[in-house]
C-alpha cells in the first residue's frame, strides 16, 4: 500500500474524481498552471486542461457563487479557497444561498459543491492565513462540514464529499499537508460523511477531537500508555452535523472526557460536543468534561513564542489527559 | 448573480447553446457579487445577458446616490463587455437588444449588459410611503410612460389591438389570477412537522 502525504491524498482524491466523472471541475485562485499555492492541484491542469482546472478572479464570493451556479445546473465543481480565512467574502453564498437551496425549493434544486480550505496555524501564517473558520458554517442546516485527520480519511472523505449531493465544506489542516504521511490505498473507497471513527480503543480516558488533535492525542495516548494510562480517541471527521450516538458511546466508554480544538474555546464545535454528551451520559460521567482550547484571542500571533502558546501541541494535550485519568 | 454565470459556465463545458438571463434592479448592481460575476463571465466569455431594471430608486435611495458614475451600463466596459441602455417602456427595443444580445452569447461574444430604463408606478411596498421621497407629479409623468398604456398605442395604430381583442385579453389574464388565487386560497396548509423535511438528500 503506498504511503501518502496529507496533501498527496487530496491530489489523488481530485484526481480520481476528475477521471471518474466529467462532471467534476476545480474553480480557485492559482489552482491552474501553478497547482495551487500548496500544490493541492500539482498536475491536474496539464492532465484536465484549463476547462476543467479554472483559474478564477481573485473573487472568493464569485468563486462560491459561480460554482453553486454550476452545482444547480448538474456539475460537481470543486471550489478552493487559497486559504479558510478567505472564505470570509463568500460567507453569504455559502450560507445563504448553498445551504438553502435544497430546502427552498422544496427539494426541487441541489447544489452538490464541495468547498476546500486549508485552515490552521503552527505554519507562521499569522492572522490570515492560520484561521480556524468552522464555528462559523458549523450552525447551518444544509450545510455539512468535514475536518479529516489522516491522509486515509482525506481520500476517502474527500470522495465521499465529491459524491455527496449536499454541499460540503471540507477544512484541510495545513499543517497537515506534508507533516502527516500513512498508507492510502490504491482502489476506489469512500468514507461516510456524518459518521465519527474512533482512532484508538482505550477504557480510562476519552478523547473527543477532529483534524491535525487527532494527531497530536495519539501521540499523547502512546506516552501515557506507558504509564497505564489507555486512552479512548474518538475522530468527529464531520464536525457538522456531529455523530451524536458515537459521541454519546464514548463518553459512556470511559466516563471522562477530554474535548480537544485548535478554534478559540468559546462558542466552538466541542461547546456542542459537550452539550450533546451532558444531555445524555450525566450518570456515566466521573469526572466534569473537560475542555483543550486555543485561547479567546482574535488571531493567531506571528511572534513565534505567542503561536506556540496559541497552537494545540502533543504536549499540552497528554498533559491534560493526565490531569483527567487523575481525577 | 453569479449563480448565472456558473449556470452559462456549465453550458459552456457540455457545448450547449444555452444564454443565462439574469435580471436585478440597480440598487443591486452595487452589490460586489454583481462585480465580481459580471468579472468573472466578461475574463471567461460566457454567454450571460444581465438585465438591469433600472428605475431610478433603491426604495428610498434615488440614482445619484447610488451611483457614481452616470448609468449602470457605464460599468460594462470595466468587464470587457458591451453595456446598453435601452428604454425598458419600449418592448420593441428591449427585444432587439436582448435578441443581439442572445446572438453574441450563442456566437461565444461573451456577455452583455443591458441597462433598462423604467420606472416605479407604486411605492416599494405596502409599508413604503414614497411620498416622502419623491416629488408630486413624477409618478403621474411616469405612468403616461408605462409600456401597458403606450405599447397598447402602438398596437391599436398598426391594427394588432382591436377592443374585442383586448377585452378578451383582459377576460383571460383575470381569469388565470382569479383560478391561481382560488387555487392558492383553498390549499391546505403544510403539516408542521414538513418544516423538518428537506435539509439534506432523503433516500
Amino acid at each position: 500500500m503506498p504511503v501518502m502525504s496529507y496533501i498527496q491524498a487530496v491530489t489523488t482524491a481530485l484526481k480520481e474524481e476528475m477521471q471518474r466523472d466529467e462532471n467534476v471541475f476545480i474553480l480557485g485562485e492559482d489552482v491552474g498552471k501553478k497547482g495551487g499555492v500548496f500544490r493541492a492541484t500539482d498536475g491536474l491542469y496539464d492532465e484536465f486542461g484549463d476547462a476543467r482546472v479554472l483559474d478564477t478572479p481573485l473573487a472568493e464570493s464569485a468563486i462560491a457563487g459561480v460554482g453553486i451556479g454550476a452545482a444547480m445546473y448538474g456539475k460537481r465543481p470543486v471550489a478552493e479557497m487559497q486559504f479558510a480565512d478567505f472564505i470570509m467574502p463568500a460567507v453569504n453564498q455559502i450560507i445563504s444561498e448553498a445551504a438553502r437551496i435544497r430546502y427552498r425549493s422544496n427539494n426541487d434544486w441541489t447544489c452538490p459543491i464541495t468547498i476546500r480550505a486549508p485552515y490552521g496555524g503552527g505554519v507562521h501564517g499569522a492572522l490570515y492565513h492560520s484561521q480556524s473558520v468552522e464555528a462559523v458554517f458549523a450552525n447551518q442546516p444544509g450545510l455539512k462540514i468535514v475536518m479529516p485527520s489522516t491522509p486515509y480519511d482525506v481520500k476517502g472523505l474527500l470522495k465521499a464529499a465529491i459524491r455527496d449531493n449536499d454541499p460540503v465544506l471540507f477544512f484541510e489542516h495545513k499543517r497537515a499537508y506534508r507533516l502527516l504521511k500513512g498508507d492510502v490505498p490504491e482502489e476506489d473507497y469512500v468514507l461516510p460523511i456524518g459518521k465519527a471513527d474512533v482512532k484508538r480503543e482505550g477504557t480510562d480516558i476519552t478523547v473527543i477531537t477532529y483534524g491535525l488533535c487527532v494527531n497530536f492525542a495519539l501521540q499523547a495516548a502512546e506516552k501515557l500508555a506507558e504509564e497505564g494510562i489507555d486512552a479512548h480517541i474518538l475522530d468527529l471527521r464531520t464536525i457538522y452535523p456531529l455523530d451524536q450516538e458515537a459521541i454519546i458511546e464514548a463518553a459512556k466508554k470511559t466516563g471522562k472526557v477530554l474535548l480537544v480544538t485548535e478554534d478559540n474555546k468559546e462558542g466552538s464545535i466541542i461547546g456542542e460536543v459537550a452539550a450533546i454528551i451532558s444531555e445524555h451520559c450525566l450518570f456515566d460521567l466521573d469526572a466534569p468534561i473537560q475542555r483543550l482550547a486555543g485561547p479567546d484571542i482574535p488571531a493567531m500571533p506571528y511572534a513565534p513564542t505567542m503561536e506556540k502558546f496559541f497552537m494545540i501541541n502533543p504536549d499540552k494535550v497528554e498533559k491534560a489527559m493526565r490531569d483527567l485519568a487523575e481525577f | 448573480m453569479p449563480h448565472a454565470v456558473g449556470v452559462s459556465l456549465a453550458a459552456k463545458m457540455d457545448k450547449k447553446d444555452i444564454v443565462s438571463f439574469v435580471t436585478l434592479g440597480e440598487g443591486s448592481s452595487n452589490q460586489g457579487d454583481f462585480h465580481e460575476g459580471l468579472n468573472f463571465a466578461g475574463v471567461h466569455k460566457l454567454p450571460v445577458i444581465t438585465m438591469v431594471e433600472n428605475n431610478k430608486y433603491a426604495i428610498s435611495v434615488p440614482l445619484k446616490k447610488q451611483l457614481a458614475c452616470e448609468q449602470v451600463s457605464d460599468r460594462a466596459k470595466g468587464y470587457g463587455m458591451p453595456g446598453i441602455t435601452v428604454d425598458g417602456n419600449d418592448p420593441l427595443a428591449v427585444y432587439d437588444v436582448v435578441k443581439q444580445a442572445r446572438e453574441r452569447g450563442i456566437s461565444g461574444e461573451g456577455p452583455t449588459l443591458i441597462e433598462a430604463i423604467t420606472d416605479r408606478y407604486t411605492a416599494h411596498s405596502s409599508d413604503d410611503d414614497d411620498r416622502l421621497y419623491r416629488e408630486k407629479g413624477e409618478v403621474e409623468a411616469a405612468k403616461k410612460k408605462d409600456a401597458l398604456q403606450s405599447f397598447a398605442v402602438y398596437l391599436r395604430d398598426t391594427g394588432v389591438l382591436t377592443d374585442e381583442k383586448e377585452e378578451a385579453l383582459h377576460k383571460e389574464v383575470e381569469q388565470i389570477v382569479n383560478d391561481a388565487t382560488d387555487y392558492a386560497e383553498q390549499a391546505p396548509y403544510a403539516e408542521p412537522e414538513d418544516a423538518l423535511k428537506y435539509v439534506y438528500e432523503e433516500v
